[in-house]
């Protein structure tokens, strides 16, 4: 019942906000479009260079390198326990 | 004893249904509210997904970084999103403007809407809402029927290419809408986050914690 209530009060609440969720989802369409124009300028451009907008960033192969240090550190310990067994 | 208001039972019952009507569409729309909200939780997870390992291995050490890695990740996720809906949208627009072209029939564009030519509303039911039944209640002048049928659904073979365009065309919109609604949730997890994981709280010192330099 309290569940049921809840919804009642959040239908309401959201009716009362509809004109400011409609605004906001037409703004960060409007946003995206233009994103997507600029990015797909970009991926032109970076197409014939070879290259992809989709592709690491630096701080993206800085945390893969440390991840692959821990690894291989945790795979060399385990190594080393199992000779000392 | 004394009444104030005096209801006939045509009113009572009027009433009665307007409450559970009005009950009804605020529990429809909390429950549409809610489902809308577990889905943009589900969303905004693809922000952890790119960013959680970078904060772990501390290779992002403050807000600012946070916020715009995050960021652009977020947009190569929008441009990724977007693609195939405005390719079928562009498509579409395509397979109109060639129809029109190969054919000359111009007037299949107006009619685009209508109920009683090649329209797509041809479909569907259609009221005449100008027209509805009124009734006065309490000062009140307030809907008491349905309105009159314009136009019951059937099938018009000619209207083909408006059935296909419109369908589309409705379809590339809704996944358009919810990568929309998936990119808000996402710029507001981001937000969120880079206020939260990099705060420096009193909180959590430990004073016996000593700090050796």
């Amino acid at each position: 019942m309290i569940q049921f209530l809840k919804f009642i009060l959040m239908g309401l609440l959201y009716i009362l906000a509809s004109p400011l969720i409609v605004a906001v989802l037409a703004l960060f369409l409007v946003y995206g479009l233009i994103i997507f124009v600029l990015l797909m300028l970009k991926s032109i451009l970076l197409f014939f260079t070879g290259r992809t907008i989709f592709s690491d960033y630096p701080e993206d192969i800085a945390a893969k390198k440390i991840l692959g240090q821990l690894q291989s550190k945790q795979a060399g310990n385990e190594g080393t326990r199992e000779n000392a067994h | 004893m004394r009444t104030l208001i005096s209801l006939s039972e045509k009113e009572q019952r009027l009433l009665i249904i307007l409450f559970v009507l009005l009950v009804a569409v605020l529990a429809l729309v909390g429950l549409i509210g809610w489902v809308v909200r577990k889905i943009m939780a589900f969303q905004s997870r693809k922000v952890d997904e790119g960013m959680s390992y970078l904060v772990t291995t501390k290779v992002i050490k403050d807000e600012r970084h946070f916020r715009r890695i995050a960021r652009r990740k977020n947009y190569r996720l929008v441009f990724a999103q977007y693609f195939f809906p405005l390719l079928i949208l562009g498509l579409d627009v395509v397979f109109l403007v060639v129809y029109v072209s190969l054919t000359g029939d111009q007037s299949i564009v107006t009619e685009m809407f209508s109920y009683d030519a090649r329209g797509f509303m041809t479909l569907f039911f259609v009221f005449d809402w100008a027209n509805i039944p009124k009734s006065t209640f309490f000062g009140l002048t307030l809907p008491s029927d349905w309105p009159p049928l314009l136009n019951s659904p059937h099938f018009v073979l000619a209207a083909w290419p408006n059935y296909l365009f419109v369908t589309v065309a409705i379809a590339a919109i809704v996944w358009l809408l919810v990568a929309t609604q998936a990119f808000i949730a996402r710029s507001w997890r981001i937000y969120r986050k880079s206020r939260t994981i990099f705060i420096k709280s009193l909180d959590t010192i430990n004073t016996l914690d000593n700090i050796r330099p």
